[in-house]
């Protein structure tokens, strides 16, 4: 049992665990919960330190998939991350779920299945950080989509909910969906699912390309980057931790967590990184736009969310160690701090029962800690000096300035616009006067943030911990060995500069919010009525109403069932017989003499079958079905098969007796029913004969064509029959179609009894119980 | 010959087509056995040969007509058979219950049948309906925090 | 004689339910019995056929060509076990739930008996009757349940197939008039020397009898009527078992016999798959019905099924027969799960919508890696994006579905299914682990499939 194994079970097993115990016993699901994630986290800590060896195991041998994990620098970051902020997450929910199913009427034992999934994301997380085989990414990426759907839809008796957590597993499924084509592309191009060897034999080309490029829109979706970033507010009607977790630290860093396991492969084109960057700086302008104007604490989160991975998908794009090692470190940095600041607005929102600002204020009067804890994380995350979350912005504006005037611009503003709407939100909620009223809440729902707040406070003066974890991973992302080394640099330098811009800007912004608000929240709602959204759910309303559309077609022209069947097959056959011009030959012979008996009962048999369907009563069809078959077994006996003709005989005559017994059950007048409904008509029952009679026609053309097609065709040089000739006597018989039946294909008699019987067995069903009137 | 037989194969299969196209219940049973024959004589007709009966002792250099497709032909006509007993037997407790034979009276039952649960099961109006805004605006009140500016001017002065 | 043991075993099974009355459980449980050992059987005929290559006999000891021989290689192994699997399931479930008619047990016995025959058998007219008796079997068996509903499923599902059988017959006789001969290695070799167009009407009747059976588009219209009028699982052994022959046909006459015919018709395949495809996912989206949903989404499965089909090779057999093996098992578990509540049955059935949209752990997802890595080696972007095209309707029907059935709180709590015992609901369960453990170790299918679809290498010249 090595560490790597260690962490991985750890991680895996504490879903399972948590919902035996919970099952068994309700009130156990929180402490099992929270032991196993502490000891999850600390295996995470562990491989931090001394990373065990990879595991490499046969999966699936005959696709080529292994069961390969390793705790590298880079899982180590986000399986970190995954664990640590799991535990306070969870610690959190320990005291949050149980008031939050309290305000819904629901059970108790309902926090079962909340940790049961919450863990069974974690360990998914892990799981997905480690994997080095792309089949085994693909299988984790979509269980934490599994998780995440369930999690926002833990309230689902609540329709937006159900709507909410249809529409995130909508758009992460289907992007996924991408992900497995561009992994079994690389590997059908590339001989291989291992990342490692991949990255090592990768030369970009056009399958290449588009692989990695399906493979980022997942990463992209997935981090909730523009275009694909509608679900994440929705997602947002989520219990408060599972947006505090999934939705802030964890399950959006898997998208970018992506970026950085395939960074290797990305570099090998320009374009790529270009197209990072594009969709980091979209994302960062229109989430940090959209998060100016919101007034729903965690719709502000959420925009918020969208624009710092913004921030970090644009880092990547930049590339270099400013930018990718700076990514890793501003995903560390992000993660503490939003998490803090979506458990305070939990918490919040627990002791005012108001989830917007605009309906509480002053709170840091009754609440200080938590108005200190919440304050240092969004001050971390606003990149204020001595927070941890300075370096981050230092970094990325390092990465922006290298790449140019633009891209500083670029980075101050958005900086700025990250420090307008965070101090919003934390003005909003604890400064001012005071507003709403303030009940007591659980310890419990106040000690995880502190201890987030405090680590964003850490790391602004000791970053050394953090920056290594980010070193690490970054170091597997460029293949280097690069090392970040944060400190204060009390000089003017060019990214000082643009610090203290960035939030004199951002004071400004804040200050003048009654110029620019209404023009912002316009903006924004032109982008909401005309964005990506719409577009998403127009779609499904349109698929479900075209859907409507064509079944009432199918249900309402097309009653007759069987006419469905016949008609494709006989233009099935015509069209073949046009296209594959069968090079035929329709034979033509002039008939012998002494067929002549031959011919005149094949004509009373057809005869008699076209008497059969014009429309009689019953009992005239059913004689002219006798005729027939009577007709055919004369047919029979002059083509020489005695037997085929006895038999035909026999079940003929059973057979009507069959059919008339049947008839003289049923009552005249529905002997005489010739049913046309009676709300049709009389010229469109005409319209059904002809229909009916074209139809039959092409039917019979069907067969007709094969027939004669068939029967043209040359009789092949020897046939089996010779054989079963020959044999006869050594199977002493001497009737050479008995002996087939009885001995050479006894098995096919075998069968036909078979039939029979169960055609008794069916009939003696049917009939049975039922009294004949 | 051929162009007789399959003339015969044509209509007889026509004739079954037709029958099954029909309304009532016991004509499409009458054109299965049509199309039942239609195929038996296709089979008989497509031996490979045609000669005497397919018993010993045969003369010399003697043509048999082919003992397979006779085989075929008599199981295909004791199978069909059974079959076209069940659906008789079938149709019979189609009636029973229905007190119908009519295809289009039991299309009829179906739809209702269909309509009534649909009843029952509330369409979640489409999960994509765009009615939701109204419940949205609930949810993310975009209210400007004009309020929290003016509050905080107040607190200024 | 393994190869036959199997198979004598549900015969004899099936002639002894049906003399005694399957409403009692001891019949039902011993019927079960029955199928397990046959499926013993298989498993040990497989396993001999891993090791040893096909194993051929002929009935009656005659010489190959005269007697009938069967042949039991990976594919019709691979579907014989497939099919009695289901059936199984199946069984057991109604067995839980109180059988109803006395005749239940046997039916499903000597459908097996019927299907496992279909199977094994290599010859061409022994198909056509062990097809009969599977068949005759499913139209007793669509009638179980008494109900109007039923009676009138089995009456269209009677009357479609009987005018497939006479399709497919007459493509027998067709296909023999022009080879002489009836045993399917004798066909195919005399095949490889006519010209490809003079068996195409043979192939195209053939064709068609199985794509009725399958339920492709344009011969479907019979399907939902039937696939929800029937019992749940009447329509679990419909879509997963019976369903199968079609499947199985389409490969071992399309694959083994007419390969070049197969070859030509592939654009049409494909047409007719894409339709499927698009079609039947459409018609899910906006039912109201587990049933109905489940039932149009198999259209559109098996309209994956014909792609791969008509992708054609060893690759595109191997992709047909993982999707055929990962549908059936979707299926059974969605039709069984159809009327049943409960969190245990939200759970299969969640397990079940995952496995259809291809969502891992589900084992779905394979059935579409499989199209998707076929797609890839030959840089076949149409099928990739009909892939995808059709996993974002299948996303869509089944969670709608999924969701309005089990999270809907008006739905849920009307109650118009009565409580099942909980034996019903393990059978559904069992089914969903089974499908999570596809998806966790996929080995043994994945391999499976490439054996199947390899089967015709070594035939063809």
């Amino acid at each position: 049992m090595n560490a790597t194994v260690f962490l991985l079970l750890a991680a895996l097993s504490a879903a399972p665990l948590t919902a035996a115990f919970g099952a068994a016993r309700p009130s156990l699901a929180r402490p099992v919960a929270i032991l196993t994630t502490a000891i999850a986290f600390l295996a995470a800590l562990y491989n931090a330190f001394r990373p065990g060896p990879a595991i490499d195991k046969e999966w699936a041998p005959a696709w080529g998939m292994r069961l390969h994990l390793e705790a590298d620098g880079l899982a180590v970051l986000f399986a970190l991350l995954a664990t640590g902020i799991g535990l306070a997450v969870i610690i959190y929910s320990s005291g949050y779920i149980p008031l939050h199913l309290h305000h819904e009427h629901r059970p108790e034992e309902d926090q079962t299945r909340f940790f049961a999934f919450i863990l069974m994301f974690m360990g998914a997380m892990t799981g997905l950080v480690m994997a080095q085989d792309l089949m085994l990414i693909f299988l984790f990426w979509d269980l934490t989509a599994i998780a995440s759907y369930y999690l926002i839809g833990f309230d689902s008796q609540k329709r937006e909910a159900r709507v909410s957590a249809f529409m995130a597993l909508i758009v992460t499924g289907i992007s996924a969906v991408g992900f497995l084509i561009g992994a079994l592309m690389l590997d059908a191009e590339f001989g291989s699912f291992q990342l490692p060897e991949l990255i090592a034999s990768v030369v970009p080309n056009y399958e290449s390309d588009i692989a990695l490029v399906l493979i980022l829109i997942a990463a992209l979706a997935k981090s909730a980057q523009v275009p694909l970033h509608f679900w994440l507010p929705r997602a947002m009607t989520a219990p408060t931790p599972v947006s505090a977790y999934l939705h802030s630290a964890a399950m959006v860093a898997a998208g970018v967590f992506l970026i950085g396991r395939f960074y290797p492969l990305i570099v090998l084109r320009g374009w790529m990184l270009d197209l990072l960057l594009v969709v980091g700086v979209v994302s960062m302008v229109a989430g940090g736009l959209l998060a100016l104007t919101r007034d729903n604490m965690k719709q502000l989160l959420a925009y918020s969310t969208i624009a710092q991975y913004g921030y970090i998908v644009t880092m990547f794009g930049l590339g270099g160690k400013a930018g990718v090692l700076g990514a890793m470190f501003a995903i560390i940095a992000h993660g503490l701090a939003k998490s803090a600041l979506f458990l305070t607005a939990g918490t919040v929102t627990e002791a005012t029962g108001a989830r917007e600002l605009s309906a509480v204020g002053g709170l840091r009067h009754s609440m200080p800690l938590l108005a200190l804890a919440s304050g240092l994380a969004a001050a971390s995350l606003a990149a204020i000096p001595l927070t941890m979350g300075f370096f981050k912005d230092e970094y990325f504006f390092e990465a922006a300035t290298h790449h140019g005037r633009l891209m500083q611009v670029i980075a101050v503003v958005a900086a700025a616009m990250t420090f307008c709407y965070l101090a919003r939100f934390w003005k909003g909620i604890f400064g001012g006067p005071i507003l709403g009223t303030v009940s007591p809440v659980p310890n419990v729902l106040l000690a995880p943030i502190v201890v987030l707040g405090a680590l964003s406070l850490l790391g602004g003066f000791w970053p050394e911990p953090f920056a290594r974890v980010a070193s690490n991973a970054g170091q597997v992302s460029l293949l280097s060995t690069d090392e970040l080394h944060p400190a204060y640099h009390l000089s003017r330098t060019t990214e000082n500069i643009m610090a203290a811009l960035a939030i004199g800007s951002g004071v400004l912004l804040f200050f003048s919010r009654r110029v620019w608000f209404a023009t912002v929240e316009l903006a924004s709602d032109l982008g909401e009525k005309i964005g990506p959204e719409r577009a998403f759910r127009a779609g499904v309303l349109n698929l479900n109403n075209f859907s409507d559309r064509i079944h009432w077609i199918e249900v309402r022209d097309l009653r007759s069932r069987v006419a469905t069947v016949l008609a494709p097959a006989a233009l099935m056959v015509v069209i073949t017989l046009i296209f594959t011009n069968a090079d035929s030959s329709f034979e033509l012979q002039k008939p012998h003499r002494d067929d002549l008996t031959l011919i005149m009962m094949i004509g009373i048999a057809a005869i008699a079958g076209v008497a059969a369907a014009i429309p009689r009563d019953h009992f005239s069809m059913a004689l002219a079905l006798s005729g027939v078959g009577f007709a055919l077994s004369v047919v029979f006996a002059l083509l020489r098969a005695p037997d085929v003709a006895l038999v035909a005989v026999l079940v003929e005559t059973l057979f009507g007796v069959l059919f008339f017994a049947f008839l003289a059950l049923l009552p005249r007048n529905v002997e005489h029913a010739d049913v046309v409904p009676s709300d049709e008509p009389q010229e469109l029952g005409h319209h059904h004969r002809v229909r009916d009679s074209v139809l039959a026609a092409f039917g019979g053309l069907l067969a007709f064509l094969v027939a004669w097609g068939v029967l043209s065709r040359p009789a092949p040089v020897d046939s089996v029959f010779e054989r079963y000739v020959d044999l006869t006597p050594a199977a002493h018989g001497g009737a050479i179609v008995t002996v087939i039946l009885a001995d050479f294909r006894g098995l096919d008699t075998m069968g036909e009894i078979t039939v029979i019987g169960i055609a008794f067995l069916g009939i003696a069903t049917f009939i049975r119980r039922r009294r004949l009137r | 010959m051929t162009l007789i037989v399959s003339l015969a194969i044509g209509v007889l299969f026509a004739a079954g087509s037709y029958l099954l196209l029909q309304h009532d219940f016991i004509k499409v049973v009458g054109g299965t056995i049509l199309i039942a024959h239609s195929v038996n004589l296709f089979i008989m007709v497509s031996g490979l040969s045609r000669g005497t009966e397919p018993i010993y002792p045969l003369g010399d250099g003697a043509r048999v007509s082919d003992p397979l497709v006779q085989a075929m032909v008599l199981t295909a006509i004791v199978i069909s058979f059974g079959v076209t007993a069940l659906l008789i037997s079938l149709i019979y407790r189609v009636y029973v219950s229905h007190r119908s034979v009519d295809i289009e009276h039991l299309s009829d039952f179906e739809e209702r049948l269909v309509q009534l649960e649909e009843q029952q099961v509330p369409p979640e109006p489409g999960i994509g309906v765009l009615e939701d805004r109204e419940v949205d605006e609930d949810d993310e009140s975009d209210q400007p925090d004009r309020d929290g500016i003016q509050r905080d001017e107040r607190a200024t002065e | 004689m393994l190869i036959v043991l199997g198979l004598g075993i549900l015969w004899f099974s099936g002639v002894c339910a049906a003399i005694l009355d399957g409403r009692r459980r001891w019949v039902g449980f011993a019927s079960v019995a029955a199928i397990l050992a046959a499926i013993a059987a298989l498993v040990a005929l497989g396993m001999n056929v891993r090791d040893e290559g096909p194993q051929t006999m002929t009935a009656g000891g005659w010489p190959s060509g005269v007697g009938i021989g069967l042949t039991a290689d990976m594919l019709g192994v691979t579907f014989a076990l497939l099919s009695l699997g289901v059936l199984l399931a199946a069984l057991t479930f109604e067995v839980f739930n109180g059988v109803r008619s006395q005749s239940f047990p046997a039916l499903v016995l000597l459908l097996g008996a019927g299907l496992t025959g279909v199977f094994l058998t290599a010859d061409a007219f022994n198909f056509y009757v062990f097809f009969e008796i599977a068949m005759i079997s499913s139209y007793i068996l669509t009638g179980y349940g008494d109900e109007g509903r039923q009676l009138r499923s089995a009456t269209i599902f009677v009357i479609v197939n009987l005018l497939g059988s006479a399709f497919f017959l007459m493509g027998i006789a067709a296909l023999y008039h022009q080879t002489g001969r009836l045993d399917m290695a004798g066909i195919a070799a005399r095949v490889a020397l006519l010209n490809p167009t003079s068996v195409i009407l043979s192939a195209v009747l053939i064709f068609t009898a199985f794509g009725i059976k399958l339920g492709i588009f344009p011969f479907h219209f019979w399907l939902p009527a039937v696939y929800t009028g029937t019992r749940p699982a009447v329509a679990a052994i419909l879509s997963g078992a019976v369903a199968n022959i079609g499947t199985y046909g389409l490969l071992r006459w399309g694959g083994g016999m007419l390969p070049d015919e197969l070859h030509t018709a592939a654009p049409m395949f494909f047409a007719l798959g894409v339709i499927s495809i698009l079609y039947g996912s459409l018609q899910a989206l906006s039912r109201r019905s587990v049933a109905e949903v489940v039932a149009y989404s198999s259209i559109g499965q098996v309209g994956f099924i014909l792609v791969a089909l008509a992708i054609g090779g060893p690759a595109g057999f191997a992709a047909a027969v993982l999707f055929a093996i990962v549908n059936a098992v979707n299926k059974t578990l969605l039709f069984l799960s159809e009327n049943l509540r409960g969190w245990l049955t939200g759970f299969a059935f969640a397990v079940g919508a995952f496995s259809v949209a291809g969502v891992p752990p589900a084992g779905g997802f394979l059935g579409k890696a499989g199209l998707f890595q076929v797609a890839a080696q030959d840089d076949n972007w149409i099928v990739i994006a009909l892939v995808v095209v059709g996993s974002v309707l299948s996303f869509i029907y089944m969670f709608q579905i999924y969701q309005r059935r089990f999270w809907t709180p008006e739905v849920a709590e009307s109650a118009n299914a009565v409580a099942s015992p909980v034996s019903v609901r393990a059978v559904v369960v069992v089914l969903a682990i089974i499908t999570l453990l596809i998806g966790f170790w996929p080995e043994p299918v994945l391999w499976v499939s490439e054996q199947a679809g390899q089967s015709f290498a070594t035939t063809r010249p």
